[in-house]
């Protein structure tokens, strides 16, 4: 899963995107693989969550978002449903990649 | 097909069950009283630590979210009240059977009651309590159901996966009601508050609601809520239509939808062991 709580992560991890501090200031450019004593940065920095890069990516949002399809099989062609599926979608692709 | 008062009377007979777990046996007939005081109610869980640290678990989850650590059964019943402790209690003692009865039952209340609790907020609702604690114990019908009925229950599960269809449909074809009267019926039963029956009964219907219609509006939604975002398991994996009248009284721009939605998984992800407490049973 792209994005992670902070203890979950590990050393060699790549992140997927940059991380910033509670004032806007960028601690981590995406790309960089994590170390040790990043980890421990971050920690004081009171960051929580990272997004990491996960080669497996691809293929699970793609299942995620068929299953979603295949959720909302029953709740028809109502325009309020649909607009809560693509909201749905647009949030699984958000925290997905 | 089971009459409706047939299933009405072994359901409100529940007591004489005999596979029914000491702690909820103790906890309806204390629950017969409706004048069941704080102090009582109190002692009650002061004999059984376990459940005393359960309900300590949930105050202090995402589910209600209060500032600082809640240490205290006292503390705890003092901040909710009365009316929603009892709810609190009833959720929390049907936890092993809730798994039991349906795997991921448990998850999907939790998140239901999360997702309640974010909307409540926004809503500047003030008892947003009321509403995560219905929430949590929405499909409680289905806990009731399937200890009064578990073969015929399973039944309903399984037809609902084969055919894809509702498990409310399914339990109307069997039963002839659905869990939400159930869960009704439970609540009046045991004297539960009106505002908790009403959104007990009527979160599929929440139109039919007459005094707490926005609170039903709200787990009606949040119901829909967790579903579509596929978390946890409420019997069938299918998202119901949203009531026209619930999406018009919630009013929820895309924004707000989008914010909720991001809120849940910060808040689901912190609610982690209180799921465990589910899966481990």
């Amino acid at each position: 899963m792209p994005r992670i709580a902070l203890k979950n992560l590990a050393p060699g991890m790549q992140l997927s995107k940059p991380v910033f501090n509670g004032a806007g200031a960028m601690l981590v450019d995406r790309g960089v693989r994590i170390s040790e004593e990043m980890i421990r940065k971050l920690d004081n920095a009171d960051i929580r969550h990272v997004f990491v890069v996960d080669r497996s990516d691809d293929d699970s949002l793609d299942k995620m978002l068929s299953a979603l399809e295949a959720r909302f099989a029953q709740a028809g062609d109502q325009p309020h449903m649909d607009r809560v599926k693509r909201l749905l979608r647009e949030h699984l692709r958000e925290i997905y990649s | 097909m089971m009459t409706m008062r047939s299933v009405k009377t072994q359901i409100e007979h529940l007591d004489a069950v005999p596979t029914l777990p000491a702690v909820l046996w103790n906890l309806l007939k204390m629950f017969e009283n409706p004048n069941a005081s704080l102090p009582e109610i109190a002692t009650f869980i002061a004999k059984d630590p376990v459940l005393a640290l359960k309900i300590l678990k949930v105050v202090n989850s995402p589910i209600y979210g209060f500032p600082g650590r809640i240490s205290s059964i006292t503390q705890a019943l003092l901040l909710l009240g009365l009316n929603v402790a009892r709810g609190l209690l009833l959720g929390v003692s049907v936890l092993e059977i809730m798994q039991k009865s349906i795997v991921g039952l448990w998850e999907h209340s939790v998140g239901c009651a999360i997702t309640a609790r974010i909307i409540a907020r926004r809503k500047g609702l003030k008892d947003p309590e009321e509403v995560s604690i219905a929430g949590l114990l929405h499909d409680i019908g289905k806990v009731f159901l399937s200890v009064q009925f578990p073969d015929l229950y399973s039944q309903v599960i399984a037809e609902a996966n084969a055919r894809a269809i509702f498990v409310a449909d399914a339990e109307k074809e069997l039963f002839g009601v659905t869990h939400a009267d159930v869960g009704g019926w439970v609540g009046k039963k045991w004297n539960f508050p009106r505002s908790l029956v009403e959104q007990m009964t009527y979160h599929h219907k929440p139109d039919l609601s007459k005094h707490y219609r926005v609170h039903t509006a709200i787990v009606h939604f949040s119901d829909i809520l967790i579903r579509g975002r596929g978390f946890g398991f409420g019997g069938d994996n299918l998202v119901p239509c949203v009531d026209e009248g619930a999406w018009r009284l919630l009013g929820l721009s895309d924004g707000h939808i989008r914010e909720t939605l991001i809120e849940m998984e910060d808040l689901l992800e912190q609610a982690e062991g209180l799921l465990l407490a589910g899966k481990a049973t």
